[in-house]
């Protein structure tokens, strides 16, 4: 009997060591980042001095109409680089359409926004200042506030020759592109330390590349396949579509990288799902039903304990990015 | 016998005469970009070229077509791709439509000679290629990687005496050879040095 008992957990170890040394096969093009990869507008690093006044640029509140919110409200870096909310709220107190996005590893992206509606990031840094309803600046305003301080009338011309709006772009950018996360739990589990994930992060590792088909569209070294999905959140928002009017593009928005995923709840375009848990429960229902969804969406069939495993990896994502907030010239 | 033998002399003159031989090294300054191709002026160019998807990226980082030449697209992806080009540069539009797992699609590549158009996927904005448009029979594909800063060039060159080295954003560089001739010239980007290319004509 005892010899019985002590195969039997043999075998289950066994299993148990076969389900971790599977964790490392298959993970198709999951990785860490590499910075060498960053493509640079005209193939130029930023100057130090161009980063540091694109980052006081980014919590300056002067770029908003009522002087009341930076890029940082919506983006904050305390909160994931996003708000917390559902939907932001603009500068004159409008609710916003969708929820703020986080900005981790923005820097290999190649479209920017929920709709993709930006091909640069020196272009999506300058959305939200012109837009009516989040900072409703214009670009003349915009140029007009920042000359009247000393210290920016200095750093452009050092840095740029001249104040102008796509300066302003431009040195935002360059700032959000040092916010990189890559050396999270899972990235030294990558790089050999097998003890760096819980054995909870590594099932759940398995079933993302696996069963749950995560990959189909959170796949690359920042979970992003930089595409374009109908995930089966039906809220009339026609997403892409408003730029595209190619079908597959119909209520279709940015499939969002996965860095720190955990620290920038609410959740998709909407900001309708409040947590990770809800997140994987939508996809495993597999948005049966709902019109135009992408024919990636599917049910999963997951267990409660696959479902859990799936948020512990997500959470195996994480690597915070701390940015110390500067002081804002007067 | 002596015929013979002047014969063959005579075709080995003729065939060294035709197979130059060209080589050199292109040498960035910094991070190298995507692709670059050279090639020799003069010739057609490949009458068909085929372009393949698949995991998410076009199976070549350049493809070569001569004027009025047909590309075929492929996609042996899982996933589906929609492959458009809308390239300022080239000035090249063009938009092939959805494309599921097995699917074919042509193209006529009715355009300028001696173009680099870009090509990408409308569902997934990280896939990139190119369309080199050149009339030329004798070309090398550089296709560069970020940690690698030397190429080395080996190009049969046949008679040919002129050379251009292409790289999609820089200033084309145009280089004409003697036999036995050595040059270097500079390779820049919006006119800032970016590579060194060496070449010699052998």
């Amino acid at each position: 009997m005892k010899i019985v008992r002590l195969l039997a957990v043999f075998a289950l170890y066994a299993l148990s060591m076969q389900i971790l040394a599977n964790s490392t096969s298959d993970l198709g093009s999951l990785g860490t980042p590499d910075i060498d990869d960053i493509e640079y507008p005209d193939d130029e690093e930023p100057s130090e001095r161009e980063l540091e006044l694109g980052k006081i640029l980014f919590f300056d509140t002067r770029l908003s109409r009522h002087q009341n919110q930076s890029c940082a409200t919506c983006h904050n870096p305390e909160l994931g680089f996003s708000d917390g909310l559902a939907n932001g709220i603009g500068s004159g107190g409008a609710i916003l359409g969708r929820n703020a996005p986080h900005l981790y590893n923005l820097a290999w992206s190649v479209s920017f926004f929920w709709d993709g509606r930006a091909g640069s990031l020196e272009e999506q840094a300058l959305g939200p200042l012109v837009s009516e309803l989040e900072m409703q600046m214009t670009p003349k305003d915009v140029v007009k506030r920042l000359e009247e301080v000393k210290f920016y009338r200095d750093e452009f011309t050092h840095i740029y020759g001249e104040i102008s709006f796509e300066n302003v772009g431009k040195a935002i950018a360059a700032f959000e592109r040092t916010i990189v996360s890559d050396n999270s739990a899972f990235d030294q589990y990558l790089a050999g330390n097998k003890s760096a994930m819980s054995p909870s992060a590594i099932r759940g590792l398995n079933v993302f590349v696996g069963k749950g088909r995560c990959t189909k569209c959170h796949d690359g070294a920042n979970f992003t396949d930089d595409s374009f999905h109908n995930i089966g959140i039906d809220n009339q928002d026609d997403g892409r579509f408003e730029f595209d009017k190619s079908v597959q593009f119909k209520g279709a928005f940015k499939t969002p990288g996965l860095r720190n995923i955990i620290m920038s709840a609410p959740y998709m375009h909407d900001g309708s799902l409040g947590t990770l848990e809800e997140v994987v429960e939508h996809y495993n229902q597999g948005a049966a039903g709902v019109k135009n969804v992408s024919p990636l969406i599917v049910p999963l069939n997951l267990s409660i304990q696959e479902k859990a495993d799936l948020v512990a990896f997500m959470a195996a994502l994480t690597d915070p990015v701390v940015v110390q907030r500067p002081s804002i010239p007067k | 016998m002596i015929k013979r033998t002047l014969l063959t002399f005579g075709l080995c003159m003729v065939f060294d005469v035709q197979a130059a031989t060209l080589t050199g090294e292109l040498s960035f300054v910094k991070k190298p970009p995507f692709v670059g191709i050279l090639y020799a002026k003069g010739g057609q160019g490949p009458k068909a070229a085929e372009l393949d998807q698949a995991n998410k990226v076009f199976d070549k980082k350049v493809v070569i077509v001569g004027q009025n030449g047909e590309i075929t697209f492929k996609n042996s992806d899982e996933f589906q791709h929609n492959i458009f080009a809308n390239d300022p540069n080239s000035g090249v539009k063009f938009d092939v439509g959805l494309m599921n797992q097995g699917q074919t699609t042509k193209i006529a590549a009715n355009w300028s000679e001696n173009t680099l158009t870009r090509i990408g996927c409308k569902i997934h904005p990280k896939m990139r290629s190119y369309i080199a448009n050149v009339n030329s029979d004798a070309y090398q594909v550089l296709p560069f990687t970020k940690k690698q800063k030397s190429y080395s060039i080996e190009l049969d060159a046949g008679s040919a005496t002129t050379f251009v080295l292409q790289i999609p954003k820089y200033d084309p560089v145009e280089v004409t050879l003697s036999p036995g001739e050595v040059k270097s010239v500079e390779v820049l980007y919006k006119g800032k040095l970016r590579a060194n290319l060496s070449l010699t004509l052998k």
